[in-house]
């Protein structure tokens, strides 16, 4: 600690005067995003915990309502977010190594997976909408129920699935949402050359959460689209 | 204080496109394995590869594998933190035993589950 307090901020004007060092700063800001993405999981760990049991209870009705949602869609989403953290992690890279331009780029490329994902998610719920599987008032499964005559289906059982269904889904696309809000934010500061490869922790941290927000998904995925697509007896 | 800042690990781009290749490859392993009749193991085949595509996503987009290796100390606290490795193997001299993120998730969810089980069957 030779250098005096004023040296260090002119020189690195990105550390936080209560931060001893930029590498401190940057693992405190690292460790503080594991900490918060531990109480995410918790959070969504809620929802899963209500899915595995409701499903334990209404297997009938839940095995039923899985195979009404489109798998294709599914597939097509789970590709999308993935070659979106792939994106990421080059994103990552490219500011470790000071590459302002191609920085930009993939954080821009990023969010256009992102508004895919949330367009294609959008076709997914305005198919259900018309098919009338969204809970509430106009809740009808007269379609499902005719589609399984081999298995009973109780429509108030049915009707626990979509709502799960949709405040999984719901809750992760409003995770998207906030992402894609939090990579506009990077993205400016990145084209105004606020990122070194001295100095990149924000978006080291905004990609820890946007590879979070991919991994909710990998779940989601085969919990709500796949586990129960084989023949129902 | 030295001046340079140790840069995190840069890890080669081609690394990045070969855990992609693999995560692709495996969304449509899984999604093809779902309409084959395996009965009960369908649930366990799909959430195994889940699981598999998880830990690719965090040990290297996440860079939780390198996140210690340059770092001697605020690296390793994160990954003994979520103990994807053996806590402390490569801290020792640190006073205090970090708690570990995993076993308690997973002991708390198995205690959860437990616990729905006995009362779904009671």
């Amino acid at each position: 600690m030779s250098d005096s307090p004023g040296a260090v901020e002119t020189q690195k004007p990105e550390l936080l005067h209560h931060f001893s060092s930029a590498e401190q700063q940057r693992d405190a800001s690292t460790f503080g995003m594991w900490l918060f993405l531990a109480t995410e999981i918790m959070f969504f760990g809620g929802m899963f915990c209500a899915y595995l049991i409701y499903r334990y209870w209404y297997y009938n009705e839940f095995a039923a309502g899985s195979r009404s949602i489109n798998i294709w869609l599914g597939t097509i989403n789970t590709a999308v977010l993935i070659c979106s953290s792939l994106t990421v992690a080059l994103g990552v890279r490219a500011a470790q190594m000071g590459k302002r331009k191609l920085l930009v780029t993939l954080l821009l490329i990023t969010m256009v997976f992102g508004v895919a994902f949330l367009g294609i998610k959008g076709v997914e719920w305005y198919q259900k909408f018309e098919e009338h599987h969204i809970p509430g008032n106009s809740f009808n499964v007269d379609d499902i129920i005719h589609d399984y005559p081999q298995i009973h289906i109780d429509p108030q059982h049915e009707q626990i699935f979509f709502s799960l269904y949709f405040a999984m889904t719901g809750l992760h696309a409003l995770h998207m949402v906030i992402g894609l809000g939090i990579f506009t934010f990077l993205t400016y500061k990145a084209w105004k050359g606020v990122y070194s490869p001295s100095y990149y922790t924000p978006v080291e941290v905004g990609g820890l959460y946007w590879h979070f927000v991919d991994i909710v998904w990998i779940y989601l995925f085969p919990l709500l689209y796949l586990i129960d697509r084989k023949p129902l007896r | 204080m030295s001046e340079h800042i140790k840069s995190e690990h840069v890890m080669s781009s081609k690394m990045y496109y070969g855990i992609w290749a693999a995560l692709m490859c495996l969304t449509v392993v899984t999604a093809a394995v779902s309409f084959v009749d395996l009965g009960p193991l369908n649930t366990i085949v799909a959430l195994v590869i889940a699981t598999f595509k998880a830990l690719l996503v965090v040990l290297f987009f996440m860079h939780v594998k390198y996140t210690s290796e340059k770092n001697d100390q605020g690296g390793n606290r994160i990954r003994d933190f979520l103990a994807f490795y053996p806590a402390g193997s490569q801290s020792r001299g640190l006073h205090d035993t970090p708690p570990q993120l995993a076993p308690c998730a997973c002991g708390l969810t198995c205690d959860i589950l437990r616990a729905a089980l006995r009362e779904a069957i009671s």
